[in-house]
């Protein structure tokens, strides 16, 4: 039943990608004027996240629409997961009923971006004549979002991977959090050691080609070329396949049949349960899962940052932004979209965010009074990664409309290579299907 | 004594069977009540560490499900009543009707069957959004009135119905109405009872559809609720589980009350 759904999603989203595409005009920059604040104005808001994530975001949503002296009112509508998200969006293109405000999940982004129905905040002509301005952004969780130097949506609830550790077992094994791996070979290092020194796994992370895009950027590598999509030009082909990534594969193939990580597939809850009950040292996962795998794990959790192997390399900051869908919406309508993405994106709603759900703070100011006030050991290294991370096209992560496809392939490829594929032939082959999605992608948007 | 062996041997093979169909049922039943972290992801799981009704609680607290459940119910109710009455009709005048060429009339139905919902999703969406049914509960189940599947099933049904009862009943004087309603659907009850299980069930668990035609939370269906309390980067279950316990009552009654139905032969007893 889930697959059979579950097929049905990804058949509309993969619809939606061109449709969507085919359907969008260009959305036309604005000049920097008033509007007028001549009565309420309502608007939607669709949202992707569920559970304690939505319990912070529709807190923030109530917040704004009680304290906002525009008269402005967000009706927040839950429209599924991401990928339902985009299968409802093309829907309503097709009828006109597109939402002002959507919030898209990172990798959708190209996919946002070219679909021409988004407006770059800083275009939008707001009702105090006040533009929006990005500078206050976090630049890594910017990079994301900034197409050809300009930011198109503002980072709502950013998460970035890091390496969670047990600090018990990782001392029983001779090694301190204190004085992390320099590389990811390094860390499989550690975790061959401490597998060998306590028979505790030392190490688990779930299959998936999100990783492989981590461990590329970590690098300094552009997962696409040219400038992973974030330039001018659109991405027209993946090179992430070298020699230091096949070295780290094959590493992970090797512990992973020795048993020094643990084989959980691709499931990343598992991965996060095998690590709170004890049965891995270390944990690689995204910053919004410390909260629930604290609460799960009857130890102290600490955490360090992914290791950058080269300058101007770093994890990926991802999470969800939220898009200004200007196309077909009144200047009012557009105005009243950027007063709420001025809130959400403020200091104090960005703070709180981070204390309720452990999404990292997207404001600059936020951050700062952050890591002055933070204590927790793990958040903190949390909050340094972000403020470490270079704002490089690496480490803005790779852009296309056709990257979903192509990720499947990636995800593909590391699955063989657990299996003990060859690993560069895997990854050769994921890198060269991935280009021909992205070509043919290209050739759709040219039409 | 071999006898008894066999017994146990039996009892104990079908009582480990009965445990592997359970036990994902009670792995949520058990993750919904146990106090948080809900699921550690192991079978330690299924021991209790304590009783606790906070994640029903909070799924209630998060996706107004009562009065998503009531609206899953008329649903359920409107779209097997539909698909039903449709369906027997249809599969009577392909049997009974007396056309030339009936298989090819039921060619054209099952040819729907081979169109993947992707291809006509957003079509329906659009016809919708145009009859002004948007955000409404018909938008829900009105695409589903009729069902190929259905009108298959049942045709098969009728075409193993005795002759001898038709011709008797047309002997003594039952019209096409009469015979349908008083011959026919009564002594084909059986499959009558699976096409409405199999429809009640297929419109109590239909997600993807009620997503796309629904905003309002008050017009959504229980699956949409549902979904509202999983989120991708939590591994925190238990509210989750709580709902996915509360939406599941009516599907298990309906199966327990109508599995008597399905066991049964299709004309049993018709014919002495």
């Amino acid at each position: 039943m889930t697959h059979s759904r579950r097929g049905v999603v990804a058949g509309v989203a993969l619809a939606a990608t061109a449709s969507l595409i085919f359907a969008g005009c260009s959305a036309g920059p604005q000049s920097e004027a008033t509007v007028d604040a001549d009565g309420p104005v309502a608007i939607d808001f669709w949202y992707s996240v569920g559970g304690p994530a939505a319990d912070a975001l529709l807190k923030q949503v109530d917040a704004f629409n009680s304290s906002n002296d525009v008269d402005v009112t967000i009706t927040p509508i839950f429209q599924g997961d991401y990928v339902e998200t985009t299968a409802k969006l093309t829907n309503a293109v097709q009828s006109g009923d597109t939402p002002v405000l959507l919030q898209g999940g990172d990798t959708f982004s190209a996919y946002l971006h070219d679909s021409g129905l988004a407006t770059a905040p800083e275009k939008i002509a707001t009702f105090d004549g006040e533009p929006y301005h990005g500078d206050r952004v976090v630049d890594a969780a910017a990079n994301y979002y900034t197409f050809d130097g300009e930011l198109w949506a503002v980072p709502l609830m950013v998460s970035q991977p890091a390496v969670f550790f047990d600090a018990a077992k990782i001392e029983a094994a001779g090694l301190d959090g204190d004085n992390p791996p320099t590389s990811i070979d390094e860390l499989f290092d550690w975790a061959d050691e401490i597998f060998a020194a306590t028979g505790t796994p030392g190490l688990v992370f779930h299959q998936n080609e999100w990783w492989n895009e981590q461990f590329a950027a970590l690098d300094n590598v552009e997962y696409c070329t040219p400038d992973n999509g974030l330039g001018t030009e659109p991405a027209t082909a993946f090179n992430f396949v070298n020699d230091d990534l096949v070295a780290v594969w094959t590493h992970f193939q090797k512990s992973l049949e020795s048993g020094a990580i643990v084989n959980v597939g691709s499931d990343g809850v598992a991965a996060q349960n095998a690590f709170s009950v004890g049965q891995a040292a270390m944990l690689l996962a995204s910053s919004a899962s410390l909260g629930t795998t604290t609460a799960a794990a009857d130890f102290d959790i600490n955490a360090f940052a992914l290791p950058v192997k080269t300058d101007g390399g770093g994890a990926v900051p991802g999470g969800s932004a939220l898009w200004v869908l200007g196309e077909g919406h009144s200047d009012s309508e557009k105005a009243a979209a950027i007063e709420f993405a001025q809130f959400m994106g403020s200091s104090d709603v960005q703070q709180q965010i981070f204390e309720d759900t452990g999404y990292l703070p997207s404001n600059q100011d936020a951050l700062d009074e952050l890591l002055s006030s933070e204590t927790d050991q793990p958040k903190l290294a949390l909050l340094d990664q972000l403020t470490n991370t270079a704002k490089t096209p690496a480490t803005g992560g790779c852009h296309s409309g056709a990257f979903g496809q192509a990720r499947a392939d990636v995800r593909s490829a590391i699955e063989a290579i657990a299996g003990g594929a060859d690993v560069k032939a895997a990854l050769e082959t994921a890198q060269s299907k991935g280009t021909d999605q992205l070509v043919a992608y290209n050739e759709r948007v040219d039409g | 004594m071999r006898k008894s062996l066999a017994h146990a041997a039996l009892f104990g093979y079908l009582a480990i069977v009965a445990l592997i169909v359970i036990l994902p049922l009670a792995y949520v039943l058990f993750g919904s009540i146990r106090p948080t972290p809900a699921v550690t992801g192991t079978l330690w799981d299924l021991v209790p560490t304590g009783f606790t009704w906070e994640h029903f609680a909070s799924a209630f607290e998060r996706a107004p499900l009562l009065r998503q459940m009531l609206n899953s119910a008329l649903v359920v109710i409107a779209q097997t009543g539909l698909q039903v009455l449709t369906s027997v009709l249809a599969a009577y005048a392909i049997v009974f009707g007396g056309f030339r060429r009936p298989g090819l009339i039921l060619g054209l139905y099952l040819v729907t069957m081979m169109i993947p919902n992707e291809a006509t999703v957003v079509a329906n969406y659009l016809t919708i959004r145009q009859l002004g049914l948007f955000d409404t509960l018909v938008a829900v189940f009105i695409p589903f009135a009729a069902s190929a599947y259905s009108i298959f099933l049942l045709r098969q049904s009728f075409l193993s119905f005795p002759t001898e009862i038709k011709e008797a009943a047309t002997v003594d004087g039952a019209g096409p109405m009469r015979f349908l309603f008083r011959f026919l659907l009564p002594l084909t009850k059986p499959t009558v009872m699976t096409v409405t299980l199999v429809s009640a069930i297929a419109a109590w668990n239909g997600y993807l559809w009620p997503l796309l035609v629904t905003e309002s939370p008050a017009a959504r269906t229980v699956q949409v609720g549902v979904k509202t309390l999983f989120d991708e980067a939590d591994t925190d279950f238990g509210a989750g589980l709580a709902g996915l316990i509360v939406v599941s009552i009516p599907t298990i009654i309906l199966v327990i009350v109508g599995q008597r139905f399905l066991a049964r032969g299709l004309t049993e007893g018709a014919v002495k």
